[in-house]
């Protein structure tokens, strides 16, 4: 099943995913600064920075978890306003992967996958199952589908929540920290499927600490403090010559 | 012994008020839920004056002694509007309705707030509509958290109906007092009344025992 992540030929749909003077508060608390951002169809960019810089608020923006409350975002073509259509328009076309998986402990893993194909795009359940399987299978995980999210391990569940998101065919996914809340002999297994969707061609923005994904698979790392991009550019000159000075106590803190 | 025998033989006799009492609480119960369900939405509405204003509404209801709330809906309320007489099975009704959805409210409101963090924002961001998400996502989820609290609020105004006594419903209660009035036995009916109200109370009890199991079943949790 490739149509998920086939790079669409049109050119106004070159842009997945467009941030413009976007800032946001907490009450009195800026903790988005007109953040100016483009991603472009099949890019994959990797958010770095300081707990509380704002790196997660920025990506729940795109998908309208979180409100931005200045500046304009736009998802394939579609503004993000009050207009729930374009909400929802855009949350169907926008994946998420969560720190805490956020799985339904309620549903069987084949039912978390179908769920929301069925409820939301109307597919057939065989159909749906049929797909679920797939994507199961793709993060290797297949053979558990008729399980609860309890009864697996977290790199497992991550696993699941990666193929529950696929299963919509996601034209853009986020990830807000996948792998922040795993013990550290799951965070592999869940990059491995990363890496994968990386090399099929899905666009992503994700938000990690993982620099060693960042130097595989991403084409520009962005590093944010305090509410601001402060730079970006691409893996190899990012680590290995950072220009500004946050940068560089960032990276001597976290790269060994 | 004897007693016991005389108590089981008193039994046919307050079937009448057995069924009172069934109806009065079944259609309580249920109204009651409604109404919690109300207020629930109500509270999580954002908008100030609804919120302050069932949040007065459950203090008060929690504060108040049923049988204040019973006579003043009987013989209050028809006084201030000049209803004439009311009906004292729907008094009943209403007033253990609008006590009960105080309570499963709050019975509702901690199921609610036992959720796993994040199903909200899961189902949000796999594009569900707010209905699919409370329908598919978090009332399955609530359900069992919330049943044996809630089978223990209904067994709550089970126990608290047979103050419709006092104005005049033939409850099961009044009913076996009625029965001792005519045969002068005074310890027959109420035993009789005894044994009916543990039997109904008990299978409650069961049931959402027995509904918790089925609810969950399946989900190691």
């Amino acid at each position: 099943m490739q149509s998920a992540t086939q790079q669409p030929e049109s050119k106004a749909h070159d842009i997945a995913v467009s941030l413009c003077q976007v800032s946001k508060w907490f009450g009195a608390f800026k903790v988005l600064q007109d953040i100016n951002l483009e991603v472009r169809t099949g890019e994959r960019i990797v958010i770095a920075g300081p707990s509380g810089s704002g790196k997660s608020t920025m990506i729940r923006c795109i998908n309208w978890l979180e409100r931005h409350q200045k500046g304009k975002i736009v998802v394939d073509g579609i503004e993000l306003t009050d207009n729930n259509k374009n909400v929802d328009a855009v949350r169907r076309d926008v994946g998420m992967v969560f720190q805490h998986f956020n799985l339904f402990p309620h549903l069987t893993i084949i039912e978390n996958c179908t769920l929301a194909p069925m409820w939301v795009k109307k597919v057939p359940q065989s159909l749906a199952r049929d797909t679920a399987l797939e994507y199961l299978e793709k993060v290797r995980i297949a053979d558990q589908a008729h399980k609860y999210p309890s009864q697996l391990s977290g790199g497992q569940q991550q696993r699941v929540a990666i193929a529950r998101a696929l299963c919509m065919k996601p034209k853009v996914l986020l990830f807000d920290e996948p792998t922040s809340a795993l013990d550290p002999e799951m965070v592999r297994e869940v990059l491995d499927s990363m890496v994968q969707l990386a090399k099929d061609g899905m666009t992503m923005l994700c938000v990690t600490h993982e620099m060693g994904f960042a130097r595989q698979v991403a084409d520009r790392v962005i590093f944010m403090d305090r509410g601001e991009i402060i730079e970006e550019n691409a893996p190899t000159e990012f680590f290995a010559n950072p220009q500004h000075e946050r940068t560089k106590a960032f990276l001597s803190q976290i790269v060994h | 012994m004897k007693y016991i025998v005389k108590g089981i033989e008193t039994v046919p006799l307050l079937l009448d008020g057995l069924v009172t009492t069934l109806l009065i609480c079944g259609l309580a119960s249920v109204l009651a839920l409604a109404g919690a369900i109300l207020i629930v939405a109500a509270r999580r509405s954002g908008k100030r004056l609804l919120v302050w204003s069932v949040t007065v509404y459950v203090t008060l209801m929690r504060g108040l002694p049923i049988v204040i709330l019973v006579f003043l809906l009987y013989f209050g309320m028809p006084a201030l509007l000049d209803l004439g007489r009311v009906s004292a099975f729907w008094v009943g009704v209403i007033a253990l309705a609008m006590n009960g959805a105080a309570f499963q409210s709050e019975v509702l409101r901690g199921a609610i707030a036992r959720l796993p963090k994040g199903q909200t924002e899961g189902g949000y961001a796999l594009g569900l509509s707010k209905y699919q998400l409370w329908r598919l996502v978090l009332t399955p989820q609530i359900l069992p958290i919330a049943l044996p609290a809630l089978a223990g609020e209904v067994g709550f105004l089970i126990k608290a109906s047979p103050v419709l006594s006092l104005i005049t419903v033939v409850d099961l209660t009044r009913r076996s007092q009625q029965v001792t009035m005519q045969t002068f036995d005074p310890l027959g009916p109420l035993l009789a009344a005894c044994v009916l109200y543990f039997i109904l109370i008990g299978s409650i009890a069961w049931a959402s025992r027995y509904l918790e199991g089925r609810l969950t079943v399946g989900r190691a949790r």
